[in-house]
């Protein structure tokens, strides 16, 4: 009875982990796998495949467009995880205390998270639009006339304008989460930081945010990931990689050349080198966030 | 007994997802039922075929099961997925373009050419089944109309500036210092936030730096006989240049999407457009009061005429190389009916009377303004050049045209970039212009009809 | 001085929310406001009013795209996939959060690679294998595929809340004879609240508006979800906005009534539970 005890003792952390396993494994892990075996294959998606020997690879090492697109998805993701942090964080701070119709407020900013791609890309397009755009016409209404540029066509700003609809859809999801996390740190601590006479920069920094370090790491988790490798839908509606790639990252290239250039190998060779790389960031990241974790706890 | 229960849950989830693998739908194509496959069409379309479909059983008994699903350009992808389904599917649409690459080359469409009798082909037009033809194979029946790239110009704006319709460069750029000088608004703009807009420019100036040869400078550079770095390349990607250079066209063209150049067009915020004809419907709708012309493309120093892209073909019937050879009596039935004149008029003026005369005995449109562009634009048609050259040569201009027009390159570096996307092809996509002629035997069996 | 110092930060505060305020809430207004345009106002009156409120592009949007069976399905296919995901995924969670194993961090590292693939080019693989397992063509297929994409961020999500609960909870309940499983579902769950509502808001918004899949899996014109019918409303050449917007707006007013409902709960939830690092 004992054993039979300790035996389900044993596998009960193998049965919780069973069905997330194999689900995981036969429709994410498999085609990867997939992908894997095709990356070695000259293949159009249609025809005959033809072994290639790793090929593929080195086509993917020669494409200057493969290093531009890898090269802007870092740019993309780091920037687009500090500005949703940041401007979460601020606009969680302020929604967080005593505010007029507070609740309305945040449920507005949250808006953008609900509308699906197709609304924003038509919308962010008009608004970026040179002729008849709301952006243009508010800068020379108020003034700022030598600010008026293509910003989805001009190269140096297309890929920031591409960045600022990405912070845009997601701040309100991130702002609910800080607020989340906020509303958990007790207010005792405060008050006792105010007896102690510390500054609201001291406050800040040795009370909310070593608390919120949970909150923080989920929240930087989900953004950079987010950048790194599902990006796709964003840049695409905006500007589909153009101009003359400025604003190509490896997600966008990758669809391209797997069903415009109709190039599977090559295209799976991209998938599997980008992950890899999201795979080495990814556990860089997590090490530190973890090992600040467990120094809080 | 908890532990019990995680037990069996586990296991039915195991069950679950194990026991879906044995209702794996077999479909089987009906003997006697014929499957089409298009992209969604217009209601008015639809309406079309259901009433084809339904006298096609009538005559023959056969009954016709539709059905429609996702963009023109999802069709490769939904094909493909419903080749290996095993989704019968007999007769889809599909246009030029996407069968020239992917669907040609990947095996995925069968050959015509011995299931079509010369009374269908005689049904056409003459040379409108000329794009349908690759090497000399019959490959799709054009059941749409055609398109082509025109310039539209706001007819009430040039009155009232007194302005004489522009055939020259030097002309052009006259009118565009007017309006430049008068109304300060962009003289000519183009839908270039769509990349593919771009081509259309080169079309028309490489039409005139060949003097008409375009397609078949095109064909032998996509043979690999010749490089893309002549002079007649390099005047093409400069007369684009000049566009920019003389402020007749302006970067506003970079984030400007076809509905941003119908917007803009109709709102008077740009006095000329390059845009391709399906841009009217919209303009129609946005206005109908307003007043429009076209414009011949304008003649070049050096150039002796102009040309635009054009191209029918979009929207045809076509027959998956993968469907079973007992299938195709009926398939061939299908397609003779199908073009037959007074079934051919109900899909091809389901949306208004065709611009271009698609068929011999049906109708096209006589509407002023369309025979006004026939007049101007058909006579100097030459096929579509993206409908020719692959996806990645495509690109390529996509990339350059504007990176010309921003000032960032120059022609030599234009060209450069066209031939350096060949050379990438050849080398990654083993890409072989002719197709048709590289099956492997079992591509080739299942594409060429066995009698 | 004292008082400027105070209100200074208040005003800019205000100043701040409101700006975001308007970027992200105007969208919406001007979603429902296109929606209600007529066909040819799209190219004209882009910013304003309508001139009339056509209420009829709704009604022909629904008839048109038949969305009332897709609404349904769209319907089954979030409800499913966030019923099945919620076990999935705590289970897994749980395991890994607070039970000591062998492979604990080998499955953790596993599940989380899910993270960074990117999917996209994977769309054919991935309707092989639904093939192979008989799962195109129903929306149970489509559900396993968004739960399967759901784990690596759910399971991430879910195990910070279990491991900050405080670590004597099961040992207490254990020696009044509890089981393993009980403690889990009793004790555990219920306090990891927070989390599952994160992950409902999340993916569940996802499984919602997802496009990709669902137009490759589902070829049977009757099982079609809602933005696979919305995008039919954009054709070969012509766009019809007033129905597409119509359609879109159908589309996003569930999932802003769910928020509404769920709002408060969400973020008190959120902040009363675990989070507390």
């Amino acid at each position: 009875m004992e054993k039979i005890s300790k035996l389900k003792e044993k596998y009960f952390p193998y049965l919780m982990c069973a069905p997330a396993l194999i689900l995981f494994t036969v429709l994410i892990i498999v085609p990867l796998l997939t992908g894997l075996v095709i990356s070695f294959f000259k293949w159009d998606g249609y025809g005959a495949m033809t072994f290639n020997a790793g090929e593929n690879y080195l086509f993917v090492l020669e494409d200057e467009v493969y290093k531009t697109a890898i090269g802007n998805t870092f740019i993309y993701a780091i920037a687009v995880t500090i500005f949703k942090n940041i401007i979460a964080l601020v606009l969680a701070f302020i929604l967080v205390k005593k505010f007029p119709l507070k609740n309305f407020f945040r449920s507005g900013i949250y808006m953008p998270v609900m509308m699906s791609y197709i609304v924003i890309g038509i919308l962010w397009t008009w608004i970026f639009n040179p002729t008849f755009g709301l952006l243009n016409s508010f800068l020379s209404l108020i003034g700022l006339d030598n600010w008026i540029k293509g910003w989805l066509s001009d190269p140096t700003c297309a890929m920031w304008s591409v960045i600022a609809v990405d912070v845009w859809k997601w701040i309100g999801y991130h702002m609910v989460l800080y607020i989340a996390g906020l509303q958990a740190i007790s207010q005792d601590y405060y008050e006792a930081a105010e007896i102690d006479g510390a500054s609201a920069w001291q406050k800040f920094k040795n009370i909310t945010i070593p608390l919120l370090n949970p909150t923080i790491v989920v929240n930087v988790m989900m953004s950079i990931t987010g950048g790194l490798v599902s990006n796709y839908d964003i840049v695409h509606i905006m500007t589909d990689g153009g101009p003359f790639h400025a604003t190509e990252v490896s997600a966008t290239y990758i669809m391209r050349t797997a069903f415009t250039y109709g190039n599977m190998g090559k295209a799976n060779a991209m998938t599997i080198i980008t992950f890899a790389i999201a795979f080495i960031f990814g556990l860089i990241q997590l090490y530190f966030m973890t090992r600040k974790e467990s120094e809080v706890n | 007994m908890k532990r019990i229960i995680t037990l069996m849950l586990t296991c039915l989830l195991l069950t679950v997802l194990s026991g879906c693998g044995s209702n794996v739908q077999e479909s089987q194509a009906d003997e006697n039922t014929l499957y089409f496959f298009s992209y969604v069409l217009t209601d008015e379309q639809t309406a079309a075929w259901e009433e084809i479909f339904e006298d096609f059983e009538e005559e023959t008994g056969i009954k016709v099961e539709a059905s429609y699903q996702g963009t023109w350009s999802e069709t490769p992808e939904l094909l493909n997925s419903m080749k290996l389904s095993n989704t019968p599917v007999d007769v889809l649409i599909q246009g030029v373009g996407l069968i020239q690459s992917p669907l040609g080359p990947g095996a995925m469409i069968k050959d015509l050419t011995n299931l079509v009798d010369q009374e269908v082909i005689d049904r056409y037009e003459e040379g409108v089944l000329d794009s349908c033809y690759m090497g000399d194979y019959l490959w799709c029946l054009p059941m749409a109309d055609g398109g082509s790239w025109t310039i539209m110009y706001n007819k009430t704006m040039f009155d009232e500036l007194g302005l004489e319709v522009p055939s020259t460069f030097a002309e052009l750029e006259s009118v565009a210092d007017t309006i430049n000088d008068k109304l300060g608004i962009t003289p000519l703009m183009i839908n270039g936030k769509d990349t593919w807009a771009w081509p259309g420019l080169y079309m028309s100036t490489y039409g005139e730096a060949t003097g008409g040869e375009s397609i078949a400078n095109v064909e032998s550079f996509l043979n690999g006989d010749k490089t893309f770095d002549g002079e007649a390349e390099i005047q093409a990607f400069d007369w684009i240049a000049d566009l920019f250079e003389a402020g007749i066209m302006k970067t506003d063209s970079f984030d400007t999407d076809t509905t941003g150049l119908v917007a803009s067009f109709v709102q008077e915020k740009v006095a000329m457009i390059f845009t391709l004809d399906s841009t009217l419907a919209d303009i129609r709708s946005a206005n109908p009061e307003f007043e429009y012309g076209v414009l011949p493309y304008p003649i070049m120093d050096g150039a002796s005429d102009y040309y635009y892209g054009y191209g029918i073909g979009d929207g045809s019937l076509c027959v998956p190389a993968f469907i079973d050879d007992s299938r195709l009596e009926m398939v061939k039935q299908f397609l003779e009916f199908a073009t037959r004149p007074e079934n051919a008029t109900k899909v091809l003026n389901a949306n208004g009377a065709t611009k271009f005369k698609i068929m011999k005995d049906v109708e096209n449109s006589d509407d002023a303004f369309i025979q006004e562009m026939n007049e101007v634009v058909t006579p100097h048609a030459i096929t579509y050049l993206d409908w020719i050259w692959p996806a990645q040569i495509n690109d390529a201009f996509c990339q350059a045209i504007p990176a010309l027009a921003a000032g960032t390159i120059d022609s030599e570096q234009a060209v450069q970039m066209v031939q350096e996307a060949y050379e990438t092809i050849v080398r990654e996509n083993d890409y072989i212009y002719a197709w048709w002629d590289n099956f492997t035997t079992e591509e080739a069996q299942m594409v060429f009809p066995q009698n | 001085m004292a008082s400027v110092k105070k209100t200074l930060p208040k005003i800019l505060g205000i100043l701040i929310v409101m700006v975001f305020f308007i970027i992200c809430a105007y969208p919406i207004i001007w979603m429902v406001l296109c929606s209600l345009k007529g066909e040819g106002e799209f190219y004209t009156n882009i910013w304003g009013l309508p001139e009339t409120f056509e209420f009829n592009n709704y009604i022909k949007a629904w008839q048109q795209g038949e969305l009332g069976q897709k609404f349904l399905n769209s319907f089954l296919v979030t409800a499913g996939a966030i019923i099945l995901m919620i076990p999935v995924n705590c289970c897994a969670a749980y395991a890994i959060g607070r039970l000591k194993f062998k492979m604990r961090s080998i499955i953790y590292i596993y599940l989380l690679l899910g993270i960074m693939i990117p999917s996209g080019v994977l769309g054919i693989p991935t309707y092989q294998v639904c093939l192979a397992l008989g799962l195109n063509n129903s929306l149970f297929g489509l559900i396993l595929v968004y739960v399967a994409g759901s784990i690596a961020m759910g399971v991430f999500i879910m195990r910070a809340f279990f491991i900050s609960l405080p670590q004597g909870l099961e040992e207490a309940a254990m020696i009044d004879g509890a089981t393993r499983f009980q403690c889990f579902t009793k004790i555990i769950l219920p306090l990891a609240k927070p989390g599952i509502v994160t992950q409902i808001i999340f993916s569940g918004l996802g499984f919602w508006n997802e496009y990709y899949y669902a137009n490759l899996l589902l070829t049977d014109e009757n099982l079609r979800t809602l933005p696979v019918a919305a995008s039919n409303f954009m054709g070969r050449h012509n766009i019809e906005y007033t129905s597409l917007f119509a359609a879109l707006v159908i589309i996003t007013v569930p999932a802003i009534i769910v928020y509404f409902i769920c709002q408060k709960s969400f973020v008190e939830g959120l902040s009363a539970g675990a989070m507390k690092g």
